[in-house]
């Protein structure tokens, strides 16, 4: 079989490196070269490569967020590259991860490639080695690195990133969220809970079982009926604070 | 370092006895207001000679200190605190007993009549009932003096230890972050070289040797943090000149540098950061960059900026690199900097570092 490539770098050099040592792996053809973080997840979501070369250090979004934006079980095979990062290293070892370090020679990067041909032959059917888990190795990291800092959210078929500081705040939609910045919103498929877990509970408060507050654009609050209050952002927008998250607000100050 | 250990030894000395002959003057000052017919000048000369005798005699009480100095108010210490209270009790007995002596001898010489030595010791207890209060206090002054002199000796030596000890934390902090910054860059452009070495065997062969010049320089950073700044633009133009290849002629290069700052000091390395967050923000995504390096005065400041022409700083997340700078120039000058970013969006970014031009003056 085949195995269709992508090559995600944000150096020229390095992605040319991997493409010149898989030229004498006939059975690897390049589907598609990135030299960042947001182009490799639309690639990622439109070619549906079987097989990543993921750099962890880039601009912006790194290798990790990309795992965080596509989701690490929506993830092709990847093959983490790394110049020089403890941090990564360290989850990679916990996790037992394949990885490749720069500067790597043929001799590395074909045992690698090997590794990663055998994953992929499980989905062939040949059940020859199981994926390397990049849930737990996520979950792993997110224990380190807790808040998000930006997301990914999709525009018709565009990539955008969103800084989480930006977001105004945060309104519950059946199975997404809707994340409200700058006059504009986004659809995030994403629970409340689940969100609020990731965000910086210093910037992020429920007021409401469908809302979420960034406290920097709140402008005022107002007494409302049946002791629920009134929330009146920057922008004019009205929301609701429930009598069930009141409890919260003396935190606030 | 003007003083030696020699001339310190001294002027202890000169003012050990000065105090004593101060004294001298001052109670023979009082003498001569109690008994105004008296010759000035005999009083002068009777009170320094019974000072220099108990300056002679504190000598003991200042050795007896050195060798069991009293270290704390403890009851653990009662016995050197017996042992001065006992010692400045002889020391004033014996001094006053010799100061009457001095003062029976002066009459004698005065007077030229007979030497009665009966007369005398009839007036000796009133001589120790009338002084001898006075003469144990100068005593104690004399063993507090020496200890208060030697509590201050120690917390000076203490303050300039634990000063050296902070200079030499700081620069470890320093290396240290000096140090993080370089393995990233290291492997990244071996790996470089690995891709040119098939694709453009020249290009890798410059790469080769421009990282040589590179790391060449890195070892050769002082160990005191600061180089003009001459040495650290040379060391950044091997660090473009590096990158330039990587980014195979997308990179172009501006440099205003006021020439008679090429001597200003700076933190060795503290350009770096920057120049590679500019190349990485400036220059990602877009075809072409130009990045410009400036350094003016601003009155006693120096002000070093980087600046590209990329997407602009958003300001919600430093990298390790920005960081990194703070921490250092926050450890080297305590305050006295200022690091300024400004952003536009789809304007490039502009870091400037405001230095004081002279650190060491500052300083003292």
């Amino acid at each position: 079989m085949t195995l269709r490539a992508l090559i995600v770098d944000d150096e020229t050099l390095a992605r040319q490196r991997i493409r010149q040592l898989l030229q004498k792996a006939a059975d690897v053809t390049v589907v598609g070269e990135c030299a960042s973080g947001l182009e490799a997840v639309q690639a990622i979501e439109d070619l549906g490569p079987d097989l990543v070369f993921l750099d962890i250090q880039m601009p912006e979004l790194d290798g990790f967020g990309v795992i965080e934006a596509v989701g690490a079980d929506r993830m092709p095979a990847t093959l983490f590259i790394t110049a020089y990062d403890q941090h990564a290293l360290r989850a990679f070892e916990v996790h037992a991860l394949d990885y490749l370090l720069k500067p790597f020679d043929a001799a590395r990067f074909q045992a690698a490639l090997a590794r990663a041909r055998r994953w992929c032959a499980r989905d062939a059917g040949g059940a020859q080695e199981a994926r390397p888990d990049l849930e737990a190795l996520m979950a792993g990291l997110r224990k380190e690195r807790p808040w998000l800092d930006r997301v990914l959210v999709k525009q018709g078929d565009r990539h955008l990133l969103v800084r989480v500081a930006a977001v105004q705040w945060i309104e519950a939609e059946d199975n997404y969220v809707r994340l409200h910045v700058e006059g504009t919103s986004h659809l995030l498929r994403q629970t409340m809970a689940g969100l609020l877990e990731r965000l910086d509970p210093r910037l992020f408060r429920r007021i409401h079982r469908s809302a979420i507050v960034n406290l920097d654009f709140i402008r005022e609050f107002q007494p409302w009926t049946s002791g629920d209050q009134l929330v009146i952002m920057r922008d004019g927008t009205r929301l609701t604070l429930s009598r069930t998250y009141r409890d919260q607000v003396g935190e606030w100050s | 370092m003007s003083d030696t250990p020699g001339a310190a030894f001294d002027r202890r000395w000169a003012w050990y006895w000065g105090i004593w002959g101060l004294l001298g003057l001052y109670m023979a000052s009082w003498d001569w207001a109690l008994y105004p017919s008296s010759s000035p000048f005999r009083l002068l000369a009777l009170n320094l000679c019974q000072n220099g005798t108990w300056g002679l005699l504190g000598l003991f009480l200042v050795w007896l200190a050195n060798r069991r100095p009293i270290e704390a108010f403890a009851w653990r210490e009662r016995r050197t605190w017996g042992l001065h209270l006992a010692a400045s009790v002889l020391v004033a007995a014996l001094g006053l007993f010799l100061a009457y002596v001095i003062l029976i001898l002066f009459t004698y010489w005065e007077w030229q009549g007979p030497l009665d030595l009966a007369k005398a010791a009839k007036g000796l207890p009133r001589f120790y009932r009338a002084y001898f209060h006075t003469n144990l206090l100068f005593m104690w002054a004399l063993v507090a003096a020496f200890h208060g002199l030697r509590i201050y000796r120690r917390y000076k030596a203490r303050e300039v230890e634990a000063a050296r000890l902070e200079a030499r934390f700081a620069e470890a902090q320093n290396l240290a972050l000096r140090m993080q910054l370089q393995p990233h860059f290291l492997f990244n452009t071996l790996h470089s070289v690995s891709a040119l070495i098939h694709a453009d065997p020249d290009a890798a062969d410059s790469m080769i040797s421009r990282l040589g010049d590179f790391l060449r320089m890195t070892l050769e950073a002082p160990p005191d943090q600061l180089v003009p700044l001459r040495k650290e633009l040379a060391f950044i133009e091997s660090y473009l000149a590096i990158e330039r290849i990587r980014f195979q002629d997308r990179l172009s290069v501006r440099v205003e540098i006021t020439q008679e700052l090429l001597e200003a000091k700076v933190p060795s390395f503290i350009l770096q950061p920057l120049v590679e967050n500019a190349l990485k923000h400036g220059l990602a995504d877009r075809p072409r960059g130009v990045l410009t390096l400036r350094a003016k005065r601003d009155s006693d400041l120096l002000v070093l900026e980087v600046q590209d022409d990329g997407e602009g700083f958003v300001a919600d997340r430093e990298g390790v690199g920005l960081s990194n700078v703070r921490a250092r120039l926050g450890l080297l000058y305590k305050g006295r900097h200022c690091i300024d970013i400004l952003g536009m969006a789809g304007h490039g970014t502009l870091v400037a570092l405001r230095l004081p031009l002279d650190p060491d003056a500052e300083r003292a």
